[in-house]
């Protein structure tokens, strides 16, 4: 499975290589040379940089320990509980607490609002979700 | 002692810098850390006296502390070596003995639902990662070894897996780490960032 930083990770180095790959491309048509062999190269530099980038995004290159997937994870066929985290849901929202139920991988958001709500934690009586919060200007525990 | 949501007053009234309270099992303690003494030290907050006690004295800096589940021990971390290392000692300050020994940093100690092992952060290489130890014969075992930065571990309530965040530069994950065979498996990464995570009883 592709993994998302992984994926733009790999982006962000194939888009310096297309660069390089149309220079070289520009100087072979100034100088006109090699003209019959153009065609060719182009196909195989598309090839390639396709390869490099599938490869480079889906092998798990950037750790040294594969990560399974969640499919692959036998708990999700029993269920074994539930996981709180605070998340931030696009890259300039503050952060909101959500919950992941490990069997279904269902998301639900107990949070929503323009504060930062963080640092879920669960009180050894239980019953209750306890989360950090800036609602107010301080941080407080709620 | 349970106050309304949203409604909270101050517990200790000393003017210092008092973070990272945690309730003890029983629900009857605080253990929290201050900077009262000049360094940071752990400290004890009795719910039911309204009274405080010191637990370290130390000239060095003492944080992080975390109830084993019996309520009897507190792990912490200490600098008083040069570096953080993890610290044991029971509720009331005795005994405090030095588990790990190294030149490097180690944070977060979390208690096994067993109270037999404890998972940390330590960077010995480049990247904090996660390892585990045996609280009865000391005995280390590393967790992950990621090229990337993991932190806020957390064990499941059967302790047979430990959730935690692998921390990318594109963003950040969750992964749950399956302790029986070493292998983690990829859970969320579908947001920007993730701050902190606990597992809840299903």
């Amino acid at each position: 499975m592709c993994n998302k930083g992984r994926f733009f990770h790999a982006m962000s180095y194939n888009i310096v290589t297309l660069i390089m790959y149309y220079y070289v491309v520009i100087f072979l048509e100034w100088s006109d040379m090699i003209l019959f062999m153009k065609s060719r190269f182009r196909l195989l530099m598309s090839f390639a940089l396709m390869a490099v980038f599938f490869i480079t995004a889906c092998s798990g290159s950037t750790t040294e320990e594969s990560i399974g997937t969640v499919e692959e994870l036998e708990l999700f066929e029993t269920g074994i509980g539930i996981l709180a985290f605070a998340a931030q849901p696009e890259g300039g929202d503050a952060y909101d607490i959500f919950m992941l139920d490990l069997p279904s991988g269902d998301v639900t958001r107990i949070t929503e609002d323009l504060s930062a709500d963080i640092s879920p934690a669960l009180p050894q009586e239980g019953g209750w979700l306890i989360f950090s919060s800036d609602r107010g200007g301080d941080i407080r525990s709620l | 002692m349970l106050l309304p949501a949203g409604d909270p007053r101050p517990l200790t009234k000393i003017a210092a810098d008092e973070t990272e309270p945690r309730v003890s099992p029983d629900g009857k303690l605080i253990v929290y850390q201050t900077d009262a003494y000049g360094d940071f030290d752990i400290m004890i907050f009795n719910l039911e006296t309204s009274t405080e006690m010191r637990l370290t004295e130390m000239d060095s800096q003492e944080t992080q502390a975390n109830w084993s589940p019996d309520g009897r021990k507190i792990a912490f971390l200490s600098n008083q070596d040069g570096d953080f290392e993890i610290f044991l000692m029971n509720s009331d300050g005795s005994e405090q003995t030095q588990l790990t020994h190294n030149d490097t940093y180690e944070a977060s100690p979390v208690w096994s639902p067993n109270g037999e092992q404890i998972v940390f952060l330590s960077r010995r290489g480049s990247y904090f990662q996660l390892y585990q130890l045996d609280v009865i014969t000391g005995d280390e075992k590393q967790l992950t070894d990621l090229s990337a930065t993991v932190h806020s571990p957390s064990w499941s309530p059967d302790g047979k897996y430990l959730a935690y965040i692998q921390e990318e530069s594109t963003g950040s994950q969750i992964n749950v780490l399956e302790m029986e065979s070493g292998r983690s498996f990829l859970i969320a990464d579908a947001f920007n960032k993730y701050a902190g995570l606990v597992w809840i009883n299903p």
